[in-house]
């Protein structure tokens, strides 16, 4: 007998009543209680998959020295130095990769590997996402971004200094020669053309400017996935828990919850800074750490009307434990109001960081796209390639973002679908 | 057969009303009040009310959705003692079920619900759904459960590849054969179906409760049936319960109770059925007023402010109708509900000043009480009031009014008097002391056919 | 009484064979189409019906019939588009399918007035409910104020509102539904129409209060010597309150007549299988399998062929079959059981309740 995966230790219970076929002939004392805690498939997934990556994670901190790249140093302790050095394993992830590779994998086995499991459903919401036109373009650009993100360092070397080709204009662009110290291009009538080895061109410091794009891309990424992670787990937990607890409790968690709303987030991440100084790390923490107000509103509403449904009053009668039916039931429906929630919050991220960036107080050694915008803009009167490639890439990943939540929230939106059922 | 398999007794559900800064418990809405009832094996008992009746909060209360303020639900009372596996209590009565017992008794006890378009997880194959409720108990294995649920579906009319399809794929009527397996898939034995056609067509209710008398027939099932529709009610029900704000006021054999209602209330929810027969148009009893809030329920018998067989006082003799008119003046009176000054804004239309006789004229009016009262010192007691009334007397209107015109229905709460076999109705009409009228030969009583006494509103003009 | 002079005459006009005067309303292949995201819907296909002055006419028909969507068409309150409307509705002589907006709404709420199934949905909630109903006399009217005030006071007496004049200034949630309803009645009448549209008013009723609403809607008619269409799911407030009845089906008529045709000579195997799942007619037949057409394809032929007991293969060719005569001249059935090849007998054999034998 197989078939047997979603939970264990139950063969003794099979192998005397697995042969009820019919619901009236179950006799219901051959069978035990379950137990309290059942390991779903995306339990399993997290675990085995995110696992390897925390002690990573944690080897690196603590093991790893700080120049030493941990690769090399992971190669080297278990002598497979050799190895590692012909195929050119030498990445030096730091913490905040290791978190972003963590919360991949949880969106694998919270979001993709449902959606796999439930293929028709998963058919019939890309049916009805594709009507929308724009928020299809909108998933192909947050693709790239996305691949561009994760793969593009591994393709891309970080843009070195080249003082002698600063200013260099993008392809099928001309600069006057008066601004650059030298040209890799073409010079014709005393202007100097773009080559396709600098796509966009370069920056003051003879920076790639794709090359930096890209690199953007991997922050962007970073910091859409972690503050994702970090203010829906926070937000839905507190969300239920509120609902679900009622009373005293509900009372002091909502009004908690306003506070963290009405918190200035930003004047308090500002005196961080000035008093410990701060890299992009925490700043995903602190506006996380604020961020989840709305979240966890929006859930507690959405749980207390979803728990009126009757088909929570079945499966409550049916016997089912509260922590189930909130994990199987509540949740999973509260799901179109909190990726909207979420794909609204994450261009505010975005921005504040491109703010923060502007203003010359954010994280100079990470290259985001808000520091290629800063450091782009004094010389914006001649060379506006260094602004407008990625400003017009945030722009754009913006609107992306906001283009898919309503293109979420409509397609699975499974209220309208009943309404047009009658 | 004789041992019930589900004894209510003396349930009540009562929600505080909570105010101010400190959650002040300021009263109560009694939904359920003290209402009790016994279902036998494989009988089929309805409950029927208007909407507020507390109905539906009964069955929430039974099952323990909700936790029911008092009372008692006994569950396959006795016999129930000797199965008891070592280590647990086991008490019969569900109100004080813990965690394990309670989770034994869902086994046993499976709702229907009424909106087939909320009742199936949208995001879940509607299998899956039902399938969940067999891992919930403890069968672990997948495609043992997959086939049982398979089974069950074909059995209520769908095909076992219907496992895998989503709710918005089904219609409301194949929604609510899922919603049978539902409850059927623990093989329980009693099934508590809460308005579980309500949504749907005709020509689709009526194939659900063929469906449910023939699975009740197959498994031996017992079902409490909630309903609003009397037409269902009387189609599929073994017995009847009828309730008012929060009460039983009468159960008993279907046929009985639709033929012979023996309370005043469930005489006027019968003649209220429109009959799908043209040549049986008849006026049906009209009820006064709205239905009281359940949080200030009326004294005595709670049907007395709009009961058309309101018990006169010794010493007062009108025409029924009459007394009601007086009655329901009265009730308004007393609850302040006439508004003196806003009928004299309103009644003068040409700048003049409203005399208080012409007040008095409107507010007769409206009350319907015109003539004179056939009964002198009643009509007296009426004009007395009449006049302070529109003189701004509100308070002396009232006394008069309260220390005249009396029912012992708003001072006696009417316990049940037993008619014949099973069945009882709480209407003080029906003790002795009042039992004085000659209850048959009212005006008010419609009978079941055009011959004893309903009148017909038009007369055939063809055939 | 109103209702029982328009049968009499009625009557005489088919004794003698001639329809003398234009009925108060005549609605004449009336089409609307719905255009949808899966194509377009035909909610209402080809409908004709007429009322005459100070009749009821009942519309009965399950969800999907096309009932609803039928009787706002004549007044043109749905929204165009999606909605697209097509065919003739002759009301007092005038074809005000044509006719501007601007008439039309005139004729809406004035001439042709509307109670809705909600009366939450159909007021405004900020407004006292006197204050809406001297609104409505005042659009339609140029009276006084003062004027509008007392009728409107008299109107919400006469639906049988206590203490009219002290309620005229509550809002809307102070009453309950019974007495909402009351109050959209009161509304409807407010401009003394000619033909009242009541959609299912009493459907979100309980049932006492539902009766003293139909009882009040009869009472009403006579006084004001209206039309009405009613229309509703229940066959039970038919009977109780038709002269005419249109039965539809997947936005088809399938069978219309009397009152009495309808229910004790029902020959549309639909109608009678629709009266056979009623309890009084039987009841444990146990309903009619099958679904409803998918009303953006519907297949060739007959609508209801998939769920008829009596299908035959003709009738999955060509149109929906014509409305053909059955008991009487009025009494008609789109069956094609009942054209000159086809054999009604066993369909009559079959009519639900027929053992039941007359009172
Ligand atoms: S006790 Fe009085 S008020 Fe109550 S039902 Fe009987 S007659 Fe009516
Ligand atoms: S035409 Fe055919 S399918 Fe349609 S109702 Fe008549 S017999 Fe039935």
């Amino acid at each position: 007998m197989t078939g047997n995966d979603e939970s264990i230790g139950a063969d003794d219970v099979r192998a005397t009543s697995g042969s009820a076929r019919r619901f009236d002939e179950i006799d219901w004392d051959d069978y035990e209680e379950p137990g309290l805690f059942s390991v779903t498939p995306s339990l399993k997934i997290t675990l085995l998959a995110g696992l390897p990556i925390v002690l990573l994670g944690l080897y690196d901190e603590f093991v790893v020295g700080d120049r030493e790249a941990t690769f090399v140093r992971l190669g080297s302790d278990l002598g497979l130095s050799g190895p590692f050095e012909t195929l050119g394993v030498d990445f030096d992830p730091g913490s905040l990769d290791f978190l972003f590779m963590f919360t991949i994998v949880l969106f694998i086995a919270y979001v993709g590997y449902p959606l796999y499991r439930n293929g028709r459903m998963t058919r019939y919401y890309w049916r009805e996402f594709k009507r929308n036109r724009p928020a299809v373009i909108s998933l192909v650009w947050l693709g790239l971004i996305f691949v561009g993100g994760v793969l593009g360092p591994f393709l891309i070397a970080m843009p070195e200094q080249d003082l002698a080709a600063a200013y260099q204009p993008p392809v099928f662009a001309s600069i006057d020669l008066v601004h650059t110290t030298g040209c890799v291009g073409e010079i014709r009538d005393g202007r100097c053309y773009g080559t396709w080895e600098h796509p966009l061109g370069t920056s003051r410091g003879g920076q790639d400017v794709f090359a930096s794009v890209v690199h953007g891309m991997t922050v962007t990424m970073q910091i859409a996935f972690i503050t994702t992670t970090i203010v829906a787990i926070i937000g839905i937990t507190f969300g239920t828990v509120s609902a679900y607890l009622g009373g005293w409790a509900d009372e002091i968690m909502m009004r908690f919850t306003d506070i963290v709303l009405s918190f200035p987030t930003f004047v308090f991440f500002l005196l961080i800074l000035y008093i410990y100084g701060a890299g992009l790390g925490m700043f995903i923490l602190v506006f996380a750490a604020f961020g989840w107000g709305a979240t966890a509103r929006y859930v507690r509403s959405k749980a207390l009307s979803i728990s009126e449904e009757e088909f929570i009053k079945a499966i409550r009668i049916s016997g089912a434990s509260t922590p189930t039916i909130v994990r199987r039931h509540v949740i999973p429906n509260t799901a179109s109001s909190i990726i909207t929630q979420l794909t609204l919050i994450v261009p505010g991220f975005l921005l504040a960081e491109a703010q923060l960036a502007f203003l010359g107080i954010g994280d100079t050694a990470v290259p985001t796209w808000g520091q290629l915008i800063s450091a782009g803009r004094t010389s914006i009167d001649f060379a506006p390639w260094i602004v407008l490639a990625p400003g017009f890439t945030l722009f754009l990943t913006i609107l992306a973002f906001n283009f898919l939540g309503d293109a979420i929230l409509d397609a699975i939106n499974p209220e309208a679908e009943a309404e047009t059922d009658r | 057969m004789s041992e019930p398999i589900l004894s209510v007794r003396n349930l009540k559900k009562h929600y505080p009303v909570k105010r101010g800064l400190f959650n002040r418990e300021v009263g109560r809405v009694r939904a359920v009040d003290g209402i009790s009832f016994d279902i036998k094996r494989g009988e089929t008992l309805g409950i029927v009310g208007e909407s507020g009746c507390g109905k539906s909060t009964a069955a929430a209360s039974i099952v323990r959705l909700e936790d029911p303020t008092s009372g008692a639900v006994i569950f396959r009372g006795g016999g129930r003692t000797e199965e008891s596996p070592a280590g647990t209590t086991r008490p019969t009565n569900v109100v004080e079920f813990g965690g394990r017992e309670l989770k034994r008794f869902r086994r046993e006890a499976q709702m229907i619900f009424q909106d087939p378009a909320s009742s199936f997880n949208p995001r879940k194959q509607v299998g899956e759904s039902v399938a969940e409720l067999l891992e919930v108990h403890g069968m672990t294995d997948r495609k043992q459960r997959r086939a049982i649920v398979e089974d069950l579906l074909e059995r209520v009319g769908l095909a076992a590849s219907d496992y895998e399809r989503y709710p918005h794929e089904f219609s409301g009527g194949q929604k609510q054969r899922i919603a049978i397996a539902r409850a059927l898939v623990l093989n329980p034995e009693l099934v508590i179906a809460d308005e579980p056609v309500s949504a749907l067509d005709v020509s689709i209710q009526a194939e659900i409760l063929s469906l449910l008398s023939d699975l009740q027939e197959e498994f031996d099932l017992s079902i409490l049936f909630i309903s609003h529709n009397m037409s269902v009610v009387k189609h599929i029900c073994d017995r009847v319960a009828v309730m008012y704000l929060g009460k039983i006021v009468e159960i008993g054999p279907t046929e009985r109770l639709f033929t012979d209602p023996r309370h005043p209330y469930t005489e006027a929810l019968v003649s209220a059925i429109p009959t799908p027969d043209p040549r049986r148009r008849r006026r049906n009893i009209t009820l006064e007023g709205t239905v009281p809030s359940p949080a200030d329920p009326p004294s005595g018998c709670r049907f007395h402010t709009r009961c058309h067989r309101i018990i006169q006082p010794a010493g007062v003799s009108l025409p029924q109708d009459g007394w009601r008119r007086v009655m329901h003046f009265r009730e308004h009176v007393s609850r302040g509900a006439i508004d003196i000054d806003g009928i004299k804004e309103n009644t003068v239309a040409d700048g003049s000043e409203a005399t208080p006789a012409h007040l008095e004229a409107q507010v007769r009016e409206e009350y319907g009480l015109t003539e004179p009262l056939p009964d002198e010192r009643a009509d007296e007691a009426l004009d007395r009031a009449m006049e302070a009334l529109v003189r701004g007397k509100t308070d002396e209107a009232r006394s008069v009014l309260e220390d005249r015109f009396t029912t012992p229905c708003e001072e006696t709460e009417p316990g049940f008097t037993e008619h014949d076999d099973d069945h009882r109705s709480a209407c003080l009409l029906h003790s002795e002391e009042y039992d004085t009228r000659d209850v048959e030969s009212d005006a008010y009583r419609t009978g079941d056919g055009s011959d004893t006494g309903g009148e017909d509103i038009k007369t055939d003009t063809r055939d | 009484m109103t209702a029982n002079s328009t049968t009499d005459e009625r009557l005489a006009d088919a004794a003698t064979g001639e329809q003398t005067d234009e009925p108060l309303l005549r609605v004449e292949s009336l089409t609307t189409e719905f255009d949808t995201e899966n194509g377009t819907l035909t909610a209402v296909d080809d409908v004709s019906f007429t009322v005459d002055p100070g009749e009821t006419v009942c519309i009965v028909g399950e969800s999907g019939s096309g009932k609803t969507v039928a009787t706002e068409s004549i007044t043109r309150i749905i929204n165009q588009p999606p909605g697209r409307i097509t065919g003739e509705v002759w009301f007092k002589g005038e074809n005000i399918a044509a006719c501007s907006e601007r008439t039309l709404r005139e004729v809406r709420g004035g001439e042709i007035a509307h109670v809705f199934q909600n009366p939450q949905e159909a007021m405004n909630h900020c407004f006292t409910v006197g204050w809406q109903i001297v609104e409505a006399i005042r659009i339609h009217e140029d009276v006084p104020e003062a004027a509008a005030r007392e009728r409107a006071i008299e109107l919400l007496d006469r639906v049988g509102i206590d203490n009219a004049s002290a309620r005229f200034d509550d809002y809307p949630h102070e009453f309950s539904g019974g007495q909402k309803q009351r109050v959209m009645i009161a509304m409807a009448l407010a401009t003394s129409p000619d033909l009242l549209i009541a959609d299912e008013p009493t459907t979100a009723l309980d049932v006492t209060v539902q009766s003293q609403i139909l009882d009040l809607l009869a009472e009403l008619q006579g006084e004001f010597g209206m039309a009405i269409l009613f229309v509703t799911h229940d066959l039970g407030v038919v009977a109780q309150l038709a002269d005419e009845v249109i039965v539809m089906y997947a936005g088809k008529v399938m069978e219309r007549g009397s009152v009495y045709d309808i229910f004790e000579r029902p020959s549309h195997p639909y109608t009678q299988a629709l009266l056979g799942c009623l309890p009084e007619y039987g009841g444990a037949g146990g309903g009619i399998p099958g679904i409803l057409p998918d009303p953006t394809a519907p297949p060739p032929g007959c609508r209801f062929a998939d769920r008829c007991e009596f299908v035959v293969p003709d009738c999955r060719e060509g149109d929906h079959p014509s409305e053909l005569p059955a008991t009487a001249a009025d009494h008609t059935v789109a069956c094609i059981h009942y054209g000159p090849e086809g054999d009604a007998g066993p369909i009559r054999d079959a009519t639900p309740g027929s053992d039941r034998g007359h009172r």
